[in-house]
């Protein structure tokens, strides 16, 4: 069968659009709040990178967009890595596997990713840590960034599958 | 599926990741430090966060002069300096008039401020996801700066030091439920502990709990540090904003904080000061 392969130029593209929004987002350059949902777009952009590159690219760009979040993240202690780590993971090996890459999967998956994550990180930093008040926290704040987050995925999806069609090849 | 798990390839990401893991947990029960990966990376982008802050600043300040409120924007800023030292006035003449024993030592502290030694430093990013305003400056431990330092500009306490990289740290504001201040009122002299609550922060406020039942904490009074831990004493913290009763019969108030967390630009990192309590690790 044959493998896709990525040049470098798949790379340099997907890691100049993530450091882009990481840093529009951290400096308030590009503030897109709705309400009460603050969107965490490099969630959305990974599950589509996961889903075009499966998932050793979804792995190291999981652990590079991890670490970026945890350079302003408050005592997020390497959560961000780990989490997205696992999330790139995932989402590759069920794009190599089990589902089929196409928009709906992508939605599908994004949600998944983003429940996932904010549900952990609710446990960990709301729950677990008794900071009181944590059901009204997640019902106001991380549900509606959850559903937020995963409208995202669809510029994404077709942003990163051009960037793919256009930087890789069959082996 | 099976296999990608027993690869060799996984085995060895695994193994870096456990790594970095481990580093950041030993970085972490050091001292606050932050993990060196952290570190690296946020070593490299701060100068980045710094351009690009610097860029949003100048659109924020041009679309104010667009919408033509350039004058009352300055008159605004004298207006506030004039309340930076009005309200300073404020504490001094109380300190002054009353003859209470401990309102004698707050005079001996305030000329014992000179020991306080303080840094600059520049916002250049915030956790836009957090809801209690924690971001990043500039400035690291190879400026000078130790996790539980005391944040502050010129309108009152900011809050502390959080993280420590090499570069750069990371600062928990007031607004946090992770912050446990000892506050007193300025007036009545009631004690309180200050910690953020997610219902006082929605309205941009912190919150004053534990404070008696008997207390006489009213809308308008200043909160000030009482010292002892982490802050000096007698650092402005804000103004009562409301006043409740809490669950337990006891009485708490919401402070509205003296400084802008929403608009921080330039902050003041107080490195030393005599009587700092050294929970950092060192």
């Amino acid at each position: 069968m044959k493998k896709i392969k990525h040049t470098s130029t798949f790379f340099i593209w997907v890691s100049a659009i993530g450091f882009a929004l990481f840093l529009f987002d951290s400096t308030g350059i590009l503030t897109l709040r709705m309400g009460d949902a603050r969107p965490i777009l490099l969630i959305p952009l990974l599950v589509a990178v996961a889903m075009a590159a499966r998932e050793w690219i979804g792995l190291i760009f999981g652990a590079v967009f991890g670490i970026l979040l945890d350079t302003t993240g408050y005592e997020s202690f390497c959560f961000n890595m780990i989490m997205l780590v696992i999330i790139g993971c995932l989402c590759g090996l069920l794009c190599s596997f089990y589902v089929n890459d196409n928009i709906y999967a992508a939605i599908v998956l994004s949600f998944f990713a983003n429940l996932f994550y904010f549900v952990v990180r609710w446990f960990f930093f709301f729950v677990f840590a008794a900071r009181g008040e944590s059901l009204t926290y997640f019902t106001r704040y991380s549900f509606p960034t959850i559903i937020y987050n995963t409208v995202f995925i669809v510029p994404f999806y077709f942003l990163i599958k051009y960037i793919s069609k256009k930087t890789s090849y069959f082996d | 599926m099976r296999y990608f798990f027993k690869s060799r390839r996984f085995k060895i990401a695994a193994a870096i990741l456990s790594v970095l893991i481990l580093a950041s947990v030993v970085a972490h029960v050091a001292g606050g430090m932050l993990s060196p990966q952290q570190s690296i990376i946020g070593s490299i982008i701060s100068p980045f966060q710094s351009a690009f802050t610097s860029i949003s600043n100048f659109f924020k300040d041009l679309n104010r002069d667009i919408n033509g409120s350039e004058g009352l924007a300055r008159e605004n800023a004298e207006l506030k300096n004039e309340i930076d030292r009005l309200t300073s006035s404020l504490l001094d003449y109380e300190a002054a008039v009353s003859e209470n024993e401990f309102l004698r030592d707050y005079l001996e502290m305030k000329d014992n401020n000179i020991d306080f030694e303080f840094l600059d430093a520049k916002l250049i990013s915030r956790d836009s996801d957090d809801l209690f305003g924690s971001f990043t400056v500039n400035k690291g431990s190879l400026h000078g700066v130790s996790v539980y330092d005391p944040v502050i500009d010129s309108s009152g306490l900011i809050g502390y030091v959080s993280e420590v990289g090499a570069s750069y740290c990371k600062v928990v504001t007031v607004l946090s439920p992770d912050i446990s201040v000892a506050a007193f009122d300025r007036r009545t002299g009631d004690l309180g502990v200050l910690s953020g609550t997610l219902t006082a922060v929605e309205n941009g406020n912190t919150r004053l709990g534990n404070l008696s039942r008997n207390c006489s904490v009213a809308i308008g009074d200043y909160i000030v540090t009482s010292g002892g831990g982490i802050f000096p004493d007698g650092m402005l913290i804000g103004t009562v904003s409301a006043v409740g009763n809490d669950y337990n019969s006891l009485i708490y108030a919401y402070v509205k904080p003296a400084a802008d967390l929403e608009n921080l630009r330039d902050v003041m990192i107080i490195t030393y000061f005599s009587g700092q309590t050294n929970l950092g690790g060192e």
